[in-house]
């Protein structure tokens, strides 16, 4: 077992810890990264290959159960109805994200004041601003100025991804309802950017984008953050956090990619893992000094898991559409976003359009709601279908809840022997309500649209993107595991940077204030040095 | 994750004629059936785990002899469709793996591909050119007044 010490170790490589160790390398310190998976090589992603929608519902599924891969570790998940879906590699789960990129709004950061539920966030939107706009500049985003769904901004953005024939259908559907629409902010390249190319609409951005048009963090801060020196090692597994006989925490022991237990030491570590890894890692790493877990002293640590539960809507119409062609995304509408208490629930949600879908995607779908058919009729039925569906999702608020939580599971272990990580997750009342006015308001644009069959779902299973909660922000050390700037209440060299950190869960992708976080605690981590354990 | 040598001959015949009774051959469409031997090949070659696709082939046999006295592939059309139908209501995982490895291998075979109008060709690295569509939709949308709600 080697012991080195660094000045900083940061536990993760994907957006966030991307972000992280890009900001923090102009300090010149020794900063080591670990990642459990491995650097992807997009030429070998499955849209170079015939069998590419095979390979996406296997060795690239989002879900860590049904891919399996070496650098995944389980997940029990039996008893939430929403899936866990992950990627561990270096970039994370951006390797497989559609590329989403909208921001907050500022309501998002005042949930109690404005709705009476939920937690305020100790930040607001005037804090992140500046590092939405950095992080949209370092990611590259296409995009539209000028949304009234939102305040002005300053962001980068290339031009918008194509409206395509699906966006321009349902862009008349909106306009006949008179609803907001907008071309949808997507960390997709439209012309090149940073030494990438520009997308070239392989419509197969959620199995890895082989182009290097998606602003998956590998692509977009590794290269910048290796030149600027910080080491980055893959295949590298923590199992724990250590601690020193003070309380701080001293760093990390780690198996390698030869299953060798290691140990390296770090004056300042930052977890990065994920909404559900972070937990985990905390949770794992008990001592005489935590033996409720790390940073655990609130009792929260694993506690108020958010996903966003997602309703999907598709309609079937009777001219071509654009299918298989280009990104998923093209528009997005936040009609429905704020509170409107007429429609009983608080919060709302994002409708982001779904351009179309690919063969295999159109056949499964049909036969999945019994559109298509075994036998004689199936030729007919596919046809009926493929190239002729477009429609969205809702991404619906979730609301945080204690009883929704990551634990550790008793009996299940990664290849390492490491606890893998239990879920426990129940939609609420209000999730449910909101998904239904989200169903019913979709079908209509899909109807004024001119669709002619609707079929819809929800929530979705397989849509466990976003994990959010597990390791709350907030100033007070009884009711949040960080501080306002990302720390550790209960130990003052540990500092989390993923979605674990959110207080509430908005109504849209998190990526983008994943990564904007990332980059506001590493500005305050470089603003605070000399007092930075005080 | 190839699975196809660990099929038998006698697995492979079961496995196309439950393909083909999913999707039959069309002459309307100048298509093969899902049971047609590249097709099928792709097909077990797909199961990432022999083993599952073996048990569900059984368990299609199973019902056949139970009710026929004899193997899926030896059946009229009818029965086939038949047994097919009480095989996805008493083994839905199992067929439902069939289905799933079947539109997988189905719907990227070239002479399908062709017969939709697409190119036999993967994704990457050609592309595709969707059109841009007309921007002066979102000119009401620009038009409208802010309707985020303000958080001071």
């Amino acid at each position: 077992m080697s012991d080195q010490t660094v000045d900083v170790l940061i536990i993760g490589a994907g957006a966030s810890g991307a972000a992280m160790a890009w900001s923090l390398a102009e300090t010149k310190m020794h900063i080591v990264c670990l990642e459990q998976g491995p650097l992807m090589n997009p030429l070998t992603y499955p849209s170079a290959s015939m069998d590419w929608e095979q390979q996406a519902a296997g060795e690239m599924n989002t879900n860590p159960n049904v891919r399996c891969l070496p650098s995944d570790y389980p997940i029990n998940e039996d008893e939430s109805p929403i899936k866990i879906a992950n990627f561990n590699a270096v970039g994370g789960g951006t390797i497989l994200y559609a590329g989403h990129f909208p921001r907050f709004h500022p309501s998002d950061f005042r949930v109690n004041s404005l709705d009476g539920v939920a937690a305020d966030w100790p930040i607001d939107y005037a804090a992140l601003a500046p590092f939405y706009a950095e992080n949209e500049r370092m990611t590259g985003v296409a995009g539209a100025p000028g949304d009234p769904a939102y305040p002005q901004d300053n962001a980068t953005r290339v031009p918008p991804l194509p409206l395509g024939q699906s966006g321009e259908v349902l862009a008349k559907g909106f306009n006949k309802l008179g609803w907001h629409w907008w071309p949808s902010d997507t960390a997709i390249v439209t012309e090149e950017y940073d030494g990438r190319a520009p997308c070239i609409n392989l419509g197969a951005c959620g199995t890895g984008c082989a182009q290097g048009a998606k602003g998956s963090s590998d692509i977009t801060y590794w290269p910048h953050a290796l030149r600027a020196g910080v080491e980055l090692r893959t295949r590298c597994r923590v199992r724990e956090i250590t601690v020193g006989d003070d309380g701080m925490a001293t760093g990390a022991i780690y198996y390698d990619g030869d299953g060798k237990e290691q140990r390296i030491n770090a004056h300042v570590v930052i977890m990065a893992c994920n909404g559900v890894g972070t937990p985990r890692l905390l949770l794992n790493s008990k001592s005489a000094q935590f033996p409720d877990g790390l940073a655990n002293s609130s009792g929260l640590v694993g506690k108020n898991l958010m996903f966003h539960p997602y309703a999907m809507i598709q309609g079937v119409f009777d001219e071509e559409l654009d299918g298989y062609m280009g990104p998923h995304k093209a528009i997005r509408s936040q009609e429905f976003y704020e509170t409107d208490a007429d429609r009983g629930f608080v919060r709302g949600y994002t409708l982001e359009i779904q351009r179309g879908m690919a063969p295999v995607r159109t056949a499964m779908t049909g036969l999945r709601h019994q559109r298509i058919r075994w036998g004689e009729t199936h030729h007919d039925d596919y046809r009926r279908m493929f190239k002729r569906m477009t429609g969205m999702v809702a991404v619906c608020e979730d609301l945080p809840e204690a009883h929704n939580q990551v634990t550790l599971d008793p009996v299940l272990k990664d290849s390492d022997g490491i606890p893998a990580p239990k879920i426990t997750y129940t939609l609420s009342d209000n999730s449910k309500r909101m998904m239904d006015h989200a169903v019913g308001k979709a079908t209509e644009i899909l109807k004024a649209a001119g669709a002619t069959d609707v079929i819809s779902e929800a929530p979705l299973m397989w849509g466990g993107w976003h994990l959010m909660g597990t390791a709350r922000m907030g100033k007070n050390p009884e009711t949040s595991v960080v501080n306002e700037w990302g720390r550790s209440h209960d130990v003052k060299n540990l500092f989390i940077v993923d979605g674990s950190i959110f207080t509430t869960s908005a109504g849209v992708n998190p990526t983008n204030t994943i990564q904007a976080l990332a980059l506001y605690v590493a500005d305050q981590m470089k603003s605070r040095l000399a007092t930075l354990f005080d | 994750m190839n699975t196809q040598s660990a099929i038998s001959n006698d697995d492979m015949h079961t496995l196309a004629a439950l393909a083909n009774v999913i999707i039959p051959p069309s002459a309307a469409y100048a298509v093969p059936g899902a049971g047609d031997p590249d097709i099928c090949k792709g097909i077990a070659a797909g199961a990432r785990r022999a083993e599952r696709l073996q048990r569900a082939l059984g368990e299609l046999n199973a019902i056949a002899d139970a009710a026929h006295g004899c193997l899926f592939q030896t059946l009229s059309d009818s029965e086939k469709m038949s047994v097919a139908e009480q095989f996805r209501d008493q083994h839905a995982s199992s067929a439902g793996l069939i289905e799933a490895l079947t539109m997988q291998a189905y719907y990227r075979d070239p002479r399908v591909m062709a017969s939709l109008g697409m190119d036999a060709r993967p994704p990457f690295p050609e592309g595709y050119k969707p059109p841009e569509g007309d921007w002066s939709l979102l000119d009401p949308v620009r038009r409208r007044a802010p309707l985020f709600r303000k958080a001071d």
